[in-house]
């Protein structure tokens, strides 16, 4: 077997095993509605992926996968309630709704460059917003979509918050793992070649506007399943939460957490949805000191918390070389983050 | 047809306020080639300070606001620069940058509803009364507003076009390394830049108070102001000057068939405009000032 394998083995097994450990020890001690919030740091993740599967490999800042997140969610419960499809086949039909949107949109927007696609896709994310909001026969306007069914897999049924926890976090462990296949793919080797310079890659034969609307797509579904999740995850699904504001909140998830590292991603995403939670005692304050923190994170590690684990990892190999002289300068300074 | 009148003037004076908050977006991506988040916030912080002013400590004399507003706004415009722009300058990752705007934008917001009102206010008008000519009644202050929009982009036109230090700052602006070896001093002129936003848009909240009423909420204009910026061209002030007249018109035509989806159509013409005509609708120019 080779090492990479044997590596990426090592990783999933010790990752299954922390989830065995969190869900016995941490889960159930935590309150239902702290369950609830990790749960759906989780499915937010999906979103956050597609997002760093965009910025962090591909260069590409979309401010709409919040639409891609509710339209996959509305999908779903529409067909669920209203046309009484089964859940499983409903999530997969949530997920592929997305995808054709996402299709079309990046069919539409990607031949723009720079602002301009920014810009339209903050208008997509609006005109989502109005439209889920006030569309009533398919979203239930300002009431929201209720009374979606459970989730039932092998005949087991997934009723409480804490039934899910074991199902979503094993969910983001594939997905983890997906994001670093699709990282060694000649695909994503050429997204990251589009991301570095567009000029090069397409002088090297690479298809910059498929590439782009491929991975447009692709964020799309990942978007629209979380979507799905969540409108099974929580039974009850309210077009308050697909707004603008929470399509910053996932930028900032992915910032803080780092948006070369999809762990890192993950740790922003939990971190920045459990952080009313963590800072009760500051209650009026909270938001004040959300835009501090955004700030002075934003100043002092631009990449992120992966982005200083990173660096600090890379210095420590630097100054183990200096007192080995004999070790021929492996893991120098050649690979420090930038 | 009075109708039609009423939704024309609402329109083109919500127009000139998006035409204010887009200039602001537009002189900030050129100069410090940020996006600014936060402007939405700050068109707010103006209004709040109307209301600090007026309302709260009743300032009587109009001159002493106006300065004391002046100072308070450039203030805000330095801290701005050196918290949004000055770290990141030699940053990989422009998003970076953007992602510091938000959270500028929420700490501007948080204080401001901390410090001066959390609720819904309202602030009389600057001139009281209205004109009612054949049905239709026009507030003094919309004529206020059409002024002082007017005389600030005509100020700014003069500045950026006919003055040296205009011509420095665009300069600066479009080529930061040729400028540097010319000795233009770019940080400065990028944080004259950010001042010289933050009061205009400061200064376009504290006009808008009287009509919109003292809230967290208008600093949903911003959005609009995206709008603007691309469909009046991208890249020229003049562009995104009638870009926001044209989608405050839009918005205000659009109640004829529709309430409840204004967004869809202001946002639908957005979408319309970047797959048909990407340059928007004034090209002419953008090659020029484009930084």
């Amino acid at each position: 077997m080779k090492k990479e394998t044997l590596r990426v083995l090592l990783f999933a097994l010790s990752a299954l095993f922390a989830i065995v450990l969190l869900d016995q020890l941490v889960i159930t001690n935590l309150k239902n509605s702290q369950v609830n919030i990790i749960n759906v740091a989780l499915i937010f993740f999906f979103c956050v992926s597609g997002m760093y599967l965009l910025l962090g490999l591909g260069g590409v800042l979309s401010l709409c996968s919040v639409t891609m997140l509710g339209l996959g969610a509305f999908v779903c419960g529409f067909l669920n309630t209203k046309l009484n499809v089964p859940i499983p086949a409903a999530m997969l039909l949530g997920a592929l709704a997305s995808g054709v949107l996402a299709l079309f949109l990046g069919l539409l927007l990607l031949k723009l460059e720079g602002p301009c696609f920014v810009f339209g896709t903050i208008g997509v994310t609006y005109i989502g917003q109005s439209v889920f909001q006030n569309f009533a026969a398919f979203t239930g306007g300002p009431n929201g979509t209720g009374g979606i069914g459970k989730l039932v897999l092998f005949g087991y049924t997934f009723k409480t918050f804490k039934d899910w926890f074991p199902l979503l976090a094993v969910f983001v462990l594939l997905l983890i793992l997906l994001l670093h296949r699709i990282k060694q793919t000649t695909f994503g080797r050429s997204l990251m070649a589009v991301r570095d310079d567009a000029t090069a890659a397409y002088c090297m034969g690479v298809n910059v506007y498929r590439t782009k609307v491929v991975v447009f797509v692709l964020a799309g579904v990942l978007a629209g399943f979380g979507g799905s999740l969540y409108a099974v995850h929580n039974g009850t699904i309210s077009a308050s939460l697909f707004t603008f504001n929470t399509q910053l909140k996932f930028v900032i998830m992915l910032m803080l957490g780092g948006v070369m590292s999809p762990i890192g991603a993950l740790f922003g995403t939990v971190l920045v949805n459990y952080l009313p939670e963590l800072a009760r005692f500051a209650n009026s304050y909270l938001n004040l000191l959300y835009g501090c923190l955004i700030v002075l994170l934003m100043i002092f590690m631009p990449m992120g918390l992966a982005g200083i684990l990173k660096e600090a990892v890379v210095r420590y190999r630097v100054q183990r070389n200096k007192q080995l002289p004999g070790d021929g300068g492996k893991g120098g300074p050649s690979d420090v983050v930038s | 047809m009075a109708l039609f009148f009423q939704q024309t003037l609402t329109g083109v004076s919500v127009g000139l306020v998006y035409a204010t908050v887009a200039m602001g977006l537009m002189l900030l991506l050129r100069a410090a080639g940020v996006m600014n988040f936060a402007q939405g916030n700050l068109l707010a912080m103006g209004a709040y300070l109307s209301f600090l002013f007026m309302e709260k400590l009743q300032l009587s004399s109009g001159l002493l606001m106006v300065i004391l507003a002046l100072a308070v706004f450039v203030a805000v415009g330095c801290v701005f620069c050196s918290v949004c722009f000055l770290p990141f300058k030699h940053a990989k990752w422009p998003q970076a940058m953007m992602i510091c705007t938000i959270g500028a934008g929420t700490v501007i917001q948080e204080c401001c509803l901390l410090f001066i009102t959390a609720e819904t206010r309202s602030v009389r008008p600057i001139l009281a009364g209205s004109l009612s000519v054949g049905g239709f009644v026009i507030p003094y202050q919309y004529f206020f507003i059409f002024g002082a929009m007017l005389f600030m982009m005509t100020g700014l036109f003069f500045l950026f076009e006919k003055m040296y230090c205009g011509r420095v700052m665009s300069a600066a602006a479009q080529n930061k390394y040729a400028a540097d070896l010319l000795g233009i001093p770019t940080n400065l002129t990028t944080m004259v830049t950010f001042c010289i936003v933050v009061c205009m848009v400061g200064f376009s909240g504290w006009l808008l108070a009287p009509v919109y009423r003292v809230s967290a909420s208008l600093s949903n204009f911003q959005a609009r102001a995206f709008a603007s910026v691309v469909i009046g061209g991208f890249g020229s002030l003049k562009g995104a000057i009638i870009g926001g007249i044209l989608v405050g018109l839009i918005e205000a035509y659009s109640t004829y068939f529709t309430t409840t989806y204004k967004d869809v159509v202001v946002f639908g013409c957005l979408l319309l405009v970047l797959a048909f005509c990407p340059q928007g609708i004034i090209p002419s120019g953008t090659k020029k000032e484009k930084a």
